[in-house]
């Protein structure tokens, strides 16, 4: 979320949000960064600056709850941790040592971004509330950062341990075996990582990836980790790409990945790369489905955990309806007008708001 | 929508509960406006069922995944492997309660565990993948191989890795030395022990062989285990003698500085079986004896003083929290295998407490395996594990299945066996079902008023 504050110029900055002055004194207390509202103005700690506010800002301040955590530059500021929401990310960069065909981000954004400094990621984690339900940590690659990533990991193990994380990565700086062993020991208790696998070799992963090797890599990365209890999320993401060798993929993890956590079957966000590639990647969630059951049966009948995200209730058989998840954050989720009539809808996780109108006539209500 | 539900007249109104673990009173009117589907669904008593799971408006599949975090709550139990694991050091013991379960022998037989079973036995515990385990030493009694349990101690120290373990002894403490005590201090080693009411009643029912009454010795071991800091709790067992003393059993636990009493009836096996027309009662004796004993700790609390009963504890725990307890009795499936094992001095192992003492009367039936050939997952892959698992799930018993409190309850497929040689228990209220249909029969009649309310929603905060 990004908000309008036309007046500040005191450039880069981080600090909470506080609607009310016992929180605010509160914060003030506790070594906060903080800012509050009066009068029409921004007042900040410690720094003093007092910001004119305009009426919308003010009344879009009103929205946002206690203890978000703003990273103001500028002109506007972007709400990096949001209180209100039930998962929060810890971004890391934009960049990525991988090129994805379907990669919903886009080049230029991947080329042109910066690498976060640990100094700042370590000041909003230290502002965070050690109650929040779940935080991502992604990118693009998070790893792209080095080792300060595992700065990263050990602030959150010492002072943040009891918060669910979700690493998203490629998993390829795993292969090193000295940052794998750095890994282990930092991660906090309850992260997952999750890492995708596009293919079952290196010309079918590396092929989507268009990264050559980077399929060893991951595979070395995973097995480097898998002996240690890490919860593993392994990731395939199904688009036209790799459709047709799905069940050598699932093969693949029932030969080599036992003892891994989950195995989510992730439908297309057509953004970026994926929507300029749309020909070559776009295959829509139902043909899909279709083409993937047999895999997740026999992942299932393996004993693996799977859980399906990003797939319409109406274009999965019954018997999977289980696996599904609500998985499309909140603002992106859209639904299309066949969608007012299903009796389901209020199971279901909807599309995405740069996906769904590609399902438009392929949907069909549940009565 | 109305939500599976188990149901029956309780009173003059209609006791509800569902799988999550809630329930709720209704009035004859009020359950036939449920059935009927005619609540107002702005009442107030129909957001109290939409709230405890009884109803919903959304899709099942939206009721589904908003409520399956509660179900799993209640069921945390079966996320664990096997965690605590039992160690019989010793058959040999140098009291003769009159209610022995664990050996209806010869307290002149003297076999203690070997180092060589205690090694083998700790490596298999360690196999369990579970991070938190606990380990317990019982007997006979116990201290009388010290050695083995030091030995235990030390060497499951050194290969426990990331693991945790927490160590316990359930002990009559009479063999307890300076000695043992600092070491238990050391290594953080709890102890459990017997302590079943006033002086009398105690050494009429925990005689020792000779020399001092069990009572004396039992009471400055647990100052002398107080004064080190040593973490120490009791239990309680209750024969036909206790029955008369309610009150003087609860005052001794409370000058004893005892703030948690587990009153428990007696298990019909061994000793207390062959004796049961001098120390057992029939199940609405206990019942008598267990609420009159509840209302005495409640009313202590009222007076403020801090006191719990351990089984209303464990019931509590899933009815007011919707908090599974992971009481290896009181859970479905029971906890044999899947939540303990127990490895007796011989090498042999078996499912459970009470598997192992059926071996003490002659039947090996509950024996998984042995330290010698078995490994962990072989045992978890054994048939009876799979065995005692399925046929103590209650959801799917006959008789449990429609039990309004099948929620909270559970079967223990050894017993049933040692009774009637199945184990599943197909008559119609056996003395387990009557024992604990009738303590929570007692716990929500005193739910209902006000004031115990507020008290046990203290105990399970």
């Amino acid at each position: 979320m990004m908000l309008k504050f036309i007046n500040y110029s005191n450039g880069y900055h981080i600090a909470s949000f506080a609607k009310n002055e016992v929180i605010f004194n509160k914060m003030r207390t506790d070594g906060y960064s903080c800012f509050t509202v009066q009068n029409y103005k921004l007042i900040f700690f410690p720094e003093g600056w007092a910001v004119d506010l305009l009426e919308e800002e003010n009344q879009a301040l009103k929205e946002v709850e206690d203890y978000s955590i703003f990273e103001f530059n500028n002109g506007s500021a972007y709400v990096y941790y949001n209180a209100a929401s039930v998962d929060n990310a810890l971004f890391i960069t934009n960049k990525c040592n991988s090129n994805c065909i379907m990669c919903p981000t886009s080049d230029i954004v991947r080329k042109n971004s910066g690498i976060e400094d640990i100094n700042n990621l370590l000041k909003i984690c230290s502002q965070m509330p050690s109650d929040a339900s779940h935080i991502t940590i992604t990118g693009g690659e998070p790893f792209l950062i080095k080792k300060d990533i595992f700065i990263l990991f050990k602030y959150l193990k010492d002072n943040l341990n009891e918060i669910d994380y979700l690493l998203l990565t490629n998993g390829r700086a795993l292969s090193d075996r000295e940052y794998a062993s750095i890994f282990k020991e930092t991660i906090p208790s309850k992260l997952i990582v999750g890492i995708p696998l596009h293919g079952y070799n290196p010309d079918t992963h590396d092929g989507i990836t268009r990264a050559k090797g980077s399929f060893n890599q991951t595979m070395s990365g995973l097995k480097n980790i898998l002996d240690s209890g890490t919860m593993i999320e392994i990731r395939i993401v199904v688009s036209r790409l790799n459709i047709g060798f799905i069940d050598k993929i699932a093969d693949l993890i029932i030969k080599e990945l036992k003892g891994i956590y989950i195995v989510r079957f992730i439908g297309l966000e057509m953004l970026g790369n994926a929507r300029i590639n749309l020909e070559e990647v776009w295959i829509d969630y139902k043909e899909s489905f279709e083409l993937i059951k047999e895999s997740i049966k026999k992942l299932v009948m393996h004993g693996f955990n799977v859980g399906i995200y990003n797939y319409p209730l109406c274009c999965v058989d019954r018997s999977y309806w289980a696996l599904c998840e609500k998985s499309i954050t909140d603002y992106k989720i859209r639904y299309l007008e066949e969608c007012d009539e299903c009796s389901k809808k209020d199971a279901c996780g909807g599309m995405f708001s740069g996906t769904f109108r590609l399902m438009k006539g392929k949907i069909n209500a549940i009565k | 929508m109305i939500v599976p539900f188990n149901f029956k007249q309780f009173g003059n109104e209609i006791l509800l509960t569902n799988d999550f673990g809630r329930y709720i009173f209704l009035k004859k009117h009020e359950f036939e406006q449920l059935l009927n589907k005619q609540i107002d669904k702005d009442s107030k008593l129909y957001k109290c069922l939409e709230e405890n799971y009884f109803v919903f408006d959304t899709s099942v599949e939206e009721f589904i995944y908003s409520s399956k975090q509660e179900l799993r709550s209640g069921k945390s139990y079966l996320f664990a492997a096997t965690s605590l694991h039992i160690f019989v050091v010793t058959n040999f013991c140098n009291a003769e309660c009159v209610y022995c379960q664990a050996q209806s022998g010869n307290i002149h037989t003297c076999k203690m565990m070997s180092e060589e079973i205690a090694k083998r036995a700790v490596d298999i515990a360690l196999q369990s993948p579970q991070k938190e385990l606990t380990f317990e030493f019982q007997g006979g009694e116990p201290l009388s191989n010290f050695e083995i349990i030091k030995y235990i101690i030390d060497y499951s120290k050194t290969k426990k890795a990331n693991k945790k373990i927490q160590y316990s002894i359930v002990s009559n403490l009479t063999l307890l030395t300076e000695e043992m005590m600092m070491f238990f201090k050391e290594n953080n080693v709890s102890v459990s022990t017997s302590l079943d009411g006033n002086c009398d009643l105690h050494n009429i029912n925990r005689p020792l062989a000779k020399g001092r009454t069990s009572y004396e010795i039992v009471k400055e071991k647990m100052k002398l285990l107080n004064d080190n800091d040593i973490n120490i709790g009791a239990i309680q067992t209750t024969t036909k003698k206790s029955l008369d003393y309610s009150q003087q059993i609860i005052d001794e636990y409370l000058e004893s500085g005892l703030t948690d009493i587990f009153i428990r009836p007696l298990t019909p096996l061994g000793h207390a079986l062959d004796r049961w027309e001098n120390i057992g009662y029939t199940p609405q004796e206990f019942l008598v004896f267990y609420e009159k004993c509840l209302r005495y700790i409640l009313d202590k609390n009222k007076e403020g003083i801090w006191i719990r009963e351990g089984h209303a504890n464990i019931f509590l725990s899933k009815i007011i929290n919707g908090c599974g307890i992971n009481y290896m009795e009181l859970r479905s499936p029971c906890g044999a295998a899947v939540g303990q094992m127990a490895y007796y001095y011989d090498g042999n192992i078996f499912t459970c407490d009470e598997g192992r003492m059926l071996y003490e009367m002659g039947d090996d039936s509950f024996k998984i395996g042995d330290v010698m050939n078995s490994s962990y997952d072989t045992l978890m892959d054994s048939k009876l594990c799979k065995t005692v698992c399925k046929y103590s799930i209650i959801e799917d018993i006959p008789q449990c299945c429609d039990c309004v409190y099948q929620p909270y309850c559970g079967t223990c497929p050894v017993i049933n066996y040692a009774l009637d040689n199945d184990v599943i228990n197909r008559r119609r209220r056996s003395y387990r079902c009557q024992i604990y249909k009738g303590m929570l029969d007692i716990i929500f009649g005193l739910l209902k008023e006000e004031e115990y309310l507020q008290i046990m929603r203290r105990w399970v905060q």
